[in-house]
């Protein structure tokens, strides 16, 4: 590639609208020739320069709006999120589990120790150890 | 770790992520709201433009995300939305006059030495005729291809090539020689 391909395809280089091939010759060309490695700088300099004196972001009111109308309009219903948070991945559960098993143990072993009945041990009723077992009692 | 394509983002909104609006807006709010900006001049209409032309395409249907890259999408709907702001307009030339006016640097004062350059380059793009300027920022700032540009404006692709090419000689032009319009 001489200098006079190069500057012909330099605004296609610099908008990166070149085919691979061409792209890799004028990068080459580049590489070697000083001249053309300043006009690309220039070129380059310049479209930045429109590039930056374009962009402008804006007031943070525009933003607070906007949000507000997509939340209003892409805000999912109740059910859906109800949805979404049971299909969430086996992880979560088993985090879930590990929170609320130990609790669930507790919250049970703490009501046995409030209640004074279970305190104490078991009562069986009408049973006399010293009584004959009913196979010699007289039945009649 | 790669970033997500503008397309899927779109996507995962109309599924009701909302997070993914605040990343798409990030991505385009400087870009989308300086080429409104810079085409209809004034900033409360440009605020409005802005707004509604982001709604709009975050809620139309038409769009598929499979089918095509937002970017083009996003500011094929702006330029209209432009256009029509500017049709709507009881003078076109008022509109464009005061446009360039808020753009310019001001004469009476001259600018500061830091501003300068992004002055000199302001006035420069308010100064080129407005079908290059469109050209030049549809390129810079919505980073369409030549084909996507193409097809924004209905003409053949290597039409928009050699119009851009003529747009950005005439920018530097009038960059380092600081001519008016009339001269090219």
């Amino acid at each position: 590639m001489n200098c006079e391909e190069c500057d012909a395809s330099l605004i296609d280089y610099a908008y990166d609208e070149l085919a691979p091939e061409p792209r890799r010759a004028v990068t080459r060309h580049l590489a070697e020739c000083a001249a053309c490695a300043v006009a690309y700088c220039r070129l380059r300099a310049d479209l930045d320069g429109a590039l930056q004196a374009a962009h402008e972001a804006p007031p943070p009111a525009v933003r607070q709006r906007l949000r507000a109308e997509v939340e209003r309009a892409f805000r999912p219903s109740w059910w859906r999120r109800g949805l979404a948070l049971v299909q969430r991945p086996v992880p979560a559960y088993a985090v879930l589990a590990a929170l609320v098993l130990p609790a669930a143990l507790w919250l049970v072993r703490a009501s046995g120790r409030d209640d004074p009945a279970s305190a104490t041990s078991p009562r069986v009723r009408g049973y006399d150890a010293a009584a004959p077992p009913l196979i010699h009692r007289p039945i009649l | 770790m790669p970033e997500v394509p503008d397309e899927e983002l779109v996507v995962a909104l109309r599924g009701g992520e909302l997070a993914a609006f605040d990343r798409l807006y990030a991505r385009y709010e400087r870009r989308l709201y300086g080429y409104i900006r810079r085409i209809v001049g004034e900033s409360a209409v440009a605020d409005d433009l802005f707004q509604d032309t982001f709604l709009k395409v975050l809620r139309d249907r038409s769009y598929d995300p499979a089918r095509g890259r937002f970017a083009p999408w996003l500011f094929a709907v702006a330029r209209n939305a432009c256009l029509m702001a500017q049709r709507s307009e009881r003078s076109h030339a008022s509109l464009r006059e005061r446009a360039e006016a808020q753009l310019r640097p001001a004469e009476a004062a001259p600018p500061d030495a830091r501003l300068g350059e992004a002055a000199r380059v302001q006035a420069a793009m308010a100064a080129l005729p407005e079908a290059q300027r469109q050209l030049i920022l549809l390129k810079q700032l919505g980073e369409l291809s030549y084909r996507e540009i193409a097809g924004l404006m209905g003409v053949a692709e290597g039409t928009i090539k050699s119009r851009l090419h003529a747009a950005t000689q005439a920018f530097r032009r009038l960059l380092t020689e600081g001519g008016s319009a009339d001269e090219l």
